[in-house]
């Protein structure tokens, strides 16, 4: 009897556990794709009317202060929804004039973090402009590369045209690196170095 | 949700600029002319620093940051005027100064030319 115990034991320590850690490792479970999950506003199209806090009926929307200078919005006021509150009926998005929500099917309000859910909201429209980042980071990485290929040129290179030459195309190149470094920051000042790189360049010449 | 997609083309169109930009570099360490890589570098400046500043201000313009995107075009607009007035300055002085020798000859028009004249 003992022994057979023992040898159970033994078994279990190998083996994987039966229950799973939820949020990290998920369920295959197919959703309807018309489920109506959890909704977020797309932050660049709306424009800051609040008709969906006014129509909500659980009061699950708050129209909050975010500094984001989109442009479309003139006095900065964003929906923030709360799931907690939220019942899903899904009337802010039927009366969203602009059409600005955006619905999924994702039904886990589970996080690993006590945070607040709402943060959701801001990663979901945050990703839009992670796809851009990093295309445009792998093109800041082959500049580099380049530039650092003219750099050894322009130290050691066989005539003193050629120096001048691959020094002119590394100013060029390097100025594309700040513009992209620009956009992925978001700064009007990597913008205006841009030009005074390139008018540098022509003090230069 | 269109405008993402453009700027997901956009952002893979700096990826090939960036590429032909490497590609001309490249072609610093394998031409054997002076004159020939000053080719090189002319495919390295307008490929590979003129376009990508277009591509970047469009968009700069979709993301609605205008001062970026006029400040880039300007940029690019002056790489257009001063990279092909650059190159031409040096060609001439190197061949008037006879710093490079043009290894495989084919034809000297411009000795021609003084010759004839």
């Amino acid at each position: 009897m003992k022994l057979s115990m023992l040898k159970e034991a033994l078994t279990n320590i190998i083996r994987k556990p039966i229950t799973k850690t939820y949020p990290i490792t998920k369920r295959d479970i197919e959703i309807p794709e018309l489920h109506r999950g959890l909704h977020y506003v797309d932050f660049s199209k709306c424009t800051g009317c609040s008709l969906c806090a006014i129509d909500c009926p659980s009061n699950a929307i708050q129209m909050t202060k975010i500094e984001l200078k989109l442009g479309t919005n003139p006095k900065n006021l964003y929906p923030i929804i709360d799931y907690e509150k939220c019942v899903f009926c899904y009337h802010c998005v039927y009366i969203c004039p602009v059409k600005a929500y955006i619905t999924t099917n994702n039904f886990e309000l589970v996080r690993v973090t006590r945070n607040n859910i709402a943060e959701f909201q801001y990663e979901e429209s945050s990703k839009r402009r992670d796809k851009m980042t990093i295309l445009l980071v792998i093109s800041l990485l082959i500049y580099t590369v380049s530039v650092l290929l003219l750099t050894y040129i322009v130290v050691r290179g066989p005539t003193v045209s050629d120096k001048v030459l691959s020094a002119d195309v590394a100013l060029y190149t390097s100025s594309v690196i700040l513009a992209i470094t620009g956009i992925i920051i978001g700064s009007e000042a990597m913008a205006i170095c841009t030009i005074i790189l390139i008018l540098w360049a022509y003090i230069r010449a | 949700m269109s405008s993402e997609y453009v700027v997901f083309i956009l952002s893979l169109l700096v990826i090939l600029t960036a590429i032909i930009n490497l590609i001309g570099v490249l072609g610093f360490y394998r031409f054997k002319n002076f004159y020939l890589r000053l080719h090189a570098a002319s495919v390295s400046t307008i490929g590979g620093a003129f376009y990508p500043l277009l591509v970047l201000s469009i968009i700069a313009f979709i993301e609605k940051e205008h001062y970026i995107g006029v400040s880039l075009l300007l940029s690019a607009f002056l790489i257009l005027l001063l990279s092909p007035t650059g190159t031409h300055a040096l060609a001439r002085a190197t061949y008037r100064k006879r710093i490079a020798i043009p290894e495989p000859l084919i034809g000297d028009k411009i000795k021609e030319e003084e010759a004839s004249s």
